[in-house]
């Protein structure tokens, strides 16, 4: 379970630095929101508009997040509506499969991916009981899926990123390095982990760029997030 | 199939177990946890046996293995040497010094110290005293005169009597009782499974009817209550009879049955004193082998840790309480608990890490001055043995390495895959025309059932006409049968190499026809082999390599010996060095320094401990409860220090091949799947003082 931590800090940030995280935050949250969305339900018709819609970045400076982004960008362009379809037949296919063992498809549980046996609500599961509850989150009463789903955790980073923000915002700098802290921890205990193996699973089931795609982008955010809350956090420290 | 509902009738009757028969006019018990407690007892009581004038050749002392029995022989000699070394002083100096003390050499004595003026330091320089007999010459004359064995030998022994023979109704063709083999025992398995049972029902049955056996619970009255094991108990009787063997948890039974039988064969074998060593390893059929024995005294040496089987299957725990209930009278000495003092904790990060640290921290024993034989490692999966000795050699540190009993076993079922037991059964052929169950394998080799279904026909046939019926009558009175005594003519006079070499080609040369009914098929193959001459050399299989080590001129009867000593017994090897070895290997030793290793969850406890869809937890309660008395075994097991280490994450792969039980499975950062793991849940047990 991420636990939460202490950083005092004396001085207060510059301001400049300030209004940088903030907006990084403020990005993460956005970036956590729509890698969460894609994987707690298919694309319906309209987030699949939106998504024709959007200018995804480029050149990130991960080469992951770009294939990723890119081949997301070019399934939307390369489709009409007529991809909702095959998006959610590759949807059951990556994430539900039709197979009676743990190797069927790539299981979006953490538990499947850190237990011996693949087993859903094992210890990983339980352990996010207590961290969800620690920041007074609850499940929303249309959620049937066990708590350890990745949707799940990357919309905890996104809430979080946010409440980040917030604190940023409102000078509490203390909060907000905490906060980051524990984001830290959380990824590295509950994402970092497991993602490369759920990322390594959906390119082999999926039969869309789309999805593919979304595996790339998910493992290349991972590492960045990574990378820079090690960094912040070390250079507080 | 047999009808359930039929009550069968046995028609063996023995001796019941009469516990007062075995009672012996003095018993005593000394119950101590540590060896080095244990083998001090025993020598004390040589001592005692000698000073009072006993014979050599009324005494003996029965271990529970051969690894016992050479080593308490080694503890004995070296015990009488220190205490000659440490009694060995010039007598004068005593009166001058008022006190006896070791000698120092650089201790200056006093001109006058002896009559002839000059320095003495022991009495092997004085001539003053060299007409004094050295009285401990004539004890380690007495101990090297005394018989030291194990109790299996004393069993066999016994069995290979005529008149032990007549009172079991167990004939054997050779010299004494033949043992299954581990393949051999899978013809069994497939002549019992012709009655009826599911296999996994029969394998289980089995076990019960082993324990039992060890425990001569068939002595006792309604030992066996569904009629399905009463015949299938029955049909295995009949078909060890017909094949002139024994299965090892029968050897001791049938010893003391023999015993019990015959007075005179009793008389026979009797020692008036026996000292039985290690007695809680022991089955409790040994144990009472070892009280019929014994005519005027017996002194067991115990203690009170019996989860690990050693050497025999089934050590009798409750053989402690036993003896005293035998033996009223009997005095039991609790000899106080020892162990280490010094309990240390390291963990690492990995299992690399690990076995290179464990390394270094031996090395640094060993550079403060503790030598190699006096430090033991304990590995609960043989990868951790064998990555920690190639560590130690790398390290150049000696070690001694622990042979593990040759398992002679293969799948009968395929040619291809049991060519070296088709060799052994030839060789075996070779020394004893007459082993049945030599024959019987070679009978069954190359056929799925193992020919069950036929043997069963040609066993009730013959047993019908003649109980007494072996198989190898019929076996050398068929052709297939004379074709093979036919060819292995011609290897009488070979040995070593070529004696295997010449075997190989006959059991290639059979592959189809082995055991044939049809006329002349057997000996057509044969005659094509024999004229072509003998196959070009072939590789032998690893199991036939540790064979060669008797050399060329090792005959057919010396490698067959070789065998059963490499098959019923593991031990450590005669170098010096680190002693790494499992918990069994290490049961009866003890060191100055213990190095456990990989002690985490999935090695010790065991992974299916922490798993309740393959155990109940009732077994898992009782998994526990032996689990606690194996730490305590751990703690004996070191004088001074217990150095336990642990490990925190290892490879996915790794951890599945050795059962470790994985906490949290990830990817680290080079890609590579690895998995937290967790300390055994003993841990705190095991350091605790």
């Amino acid at each position: 379970m991420a636990e939460a931590t202490e950083t005092v800090v004396t001085e207060a940030l510059p301001e400049e630095m300030r209004t940088a995280l903030i907006d990084l935050c403020e990005q993460r949250a956005l970036t956590y929101g729509l890698l969460s969305r894609l994987y707690r339900v298919e694309v319906d018709e309209a987030f699949y508009a939106d998504l024709c819609q959007t200018s995804f970045p480029a050149k990130t400076g991960n080469d992951l997040i770009d294939r990723g982004y890119r081949n997301i960008a070019l399934y939307c362009a390369g489709h009409g509506n007529d991809a909702l379809l095959d998006l959610a037949k590759d949807f059951v296919k990556v994430f539900i499969g039709h197979g009676n063992n743990a190797y069927s498809a790539a299981y979006p549980f953490e538990s499947v991916y850190t237990s011996e046996k693949r087993l859903m609500m094992q210890e990983a599961r339980d352990e996010l009981l207590g961290t969800y509850a620690q920041a007074g989150l609850a499940l929303g009463a249309d959620w049937h899926d066990p708590e350890d789903h990745v949707a799940l955790l990357l919309e905890y980073m996104g809430i979080m990123s946010t409440r980040t923000q917030e604190a940023l915002a409102a000078g509490k700098d203390d909060e907000a390095l905490g906060l980051l802290a524990d984001q830290r921890a959380f990824l590295q205990r509950h994402l970092a982990g497991w993602v490369p193996m759920l990322a390594a699973d959906m390119e082999r089931f999926a039969q869309t760029d789309f999805y593919r795609g979304l595996a790339q982008l998910t493992l290349g955010y991972v590492q960045e997030d990574k990378s820079f809350l090690t960094s912040i956090i070390a250079e507080e420290d | 199939m047999q009808s359930k509902n039929t009550q069968a009738e046995d028609s063996w009757e023995f001796l019941p177990l009469d516990e007062a028969f075995c009672q012996v006019p003095e018993a005593s018990m000394t119950v101590a946890n540590s060896a080095d407690e244990r083998m001090e007892a025993v020598f004390e009581c040589v001592v005692e046996l000698w000073e009072d004038g006993v014979s050599p050749a009324d005494v003996v002392i029965m271990a529970s293995c051969p690894e016992s029995a050479s080593y308490l022989q080694a503890f004995l000699m070296g015990r009488i040497e220190g205490e000659a070394a440490t009694q060995n002083y010039c007598e004068d100096d005593e009166a001058d010094s008022g006190e006896r003390d070791d000698l120092a050499v650089d201790d200056a004595l006093p001109e006058e110290s002896c009559d002839c003026g000059a320095h003495h330091h022991s009495n092997a320089e004085c001539d003053c005293v060299s007409d004094e007999p050295d009285p401990y010459a004539d004890l380690a004359d007495f101990v090297a005169a005394v018989t030291i064995t194990w109790v299996r030998d004393v069993a066999c022994a016994v069995l290979a009597t005529p008149e032990a023979q007549a009172v079991t109704g167990r004939e054997f063709s050779g010299a004494g009782p033949r043992i299954l083999s581990a393949f051999e025992e899978d013809f069994l398995m497939e002549d019992l499974k012709t009655w009826g049972s599911r296999p996994k029902r029969l394998r289980e049955m089995c076990k019960f009817l082993y324990r039992g056996v060890t425990e001569l619970a068939d002595e006792a009255p309604h030992w066996l209550i569904m009629v399905e094991e009463i015949e299938i108990y029955r049909f295995m009787r009949r078909e060890l009879e017909y094949l002139g063997a024994v299965l090892e948890p029968e050897v001791s039974n049938l010893a003391t049955k023999a015993l019990r039988g015959d007075t005179n064969l009793q008389a026979g074998f009797a020692y008036d004193h026996v000292i039985a060593y290690d007695y809680q390893y022991m089955s409790r059929a040994s144990q009472l082998l070892c009280h019929l024995i014994a005519a005027e005294s017996l002194l067991a040496v115990a203690g009170v840790n019996t989860t690990v089987d050693v050497f025999e299957s089934y050590p009798f725990s409750r053989g402690v309480e036993e003896f005293t209930r035998i033996n009223p009278d009997a005095e039991v000495t609790w000899v106080g608990v020892s162990g280490a003092s010094v309990n240390t904790h390291l963990a690492w990060r990995d299992t690399d890490a690990e076995f290179e640290g464990v390394t270094e921290a031996i090395a640094q024993k060993v550079a403060e001055g503790i030598s190699p034989d006096h430090i033991g490692v304990v590995c609960f999966h043989p990868y951790w043995a064998s990555r920690v000795q190639r560590a130690l050699q790398e390290h150049k540190i000696p070690v001694n390495s622990w042979y593990k009993a040759l398992a002679v076993r293969g799948d009968v079922r395929d040619n291809a895959l049991c060519l070296p037991l088709r060799v052994i059964t030839l060789l075996r052929l070779l020394v004893n025309t007459s082993d049945s169950v030599a024959w019987r394998a070679w009978f069954g080799f190359g056929d799925y059932l193992a020919r069950s279904a036929e043997f069963k026909e040609v066993r009730e046939e013959a047993q019908e006409a003649d109980p007494a019926a072996h198989f190898a009558t019929v076996a050398m009175g068929s052709q297939w049968g004379a074709s093979v005594l036919k060819a292995l003519e011609g290897c009488k006079d070979l040995g070593g190499e070529a004696l295997f070499q010449a075997l190989v080609g006959i059991a290639n040369s059979t592959l189809a026809h082995q055991g044939a009914t049809s006329e002349g098929s057997t000996e057509a193959a044969l005659s094509v082999h024999m004229q072509s001459g003998s196959a070009a050399a072939t590789p032998l299989p690893a199991l036939l390599r540790p064979l060669l080590i008797l050399g060329a001129q090792a005959t057919a009867q010396d490698m067959i010996s070789h065998l059963e000593t490499l098959q019923f017994a593991s031990g450590l090897c005669p170098d010096e060095g680190v002693v790494v070895t499992s918990l069994t290997g290490a049961a009866s030793l003890e060191f100055d320094a213990l190095f456990v290793v990989g002690f985490v969850n999935g090695l010790f406890p065991i992974h299916d401990y922490f798993d309740l869809t393959k155990i109940t937890v009732d077994k898992q309660n009782k998994m526990a409860a032996e689990n606690e008395e194996t730490v305590e075994l751990l703690k004996m097991l070191a004088r001074d220090e217990i150095v336990v280490s642990t490990f925190e994450t290892i490879d996915v792969e790794l951890a599945r091949k050795a059962q470790v039980k994985q906490d949290r499975i990830f990817q680290d950062s080079d890609g590579v799947h690895k998995s937290d793991v967790s300390e055994s849940v003993c841990l705190a047990r095991l350091l605790r003082a």
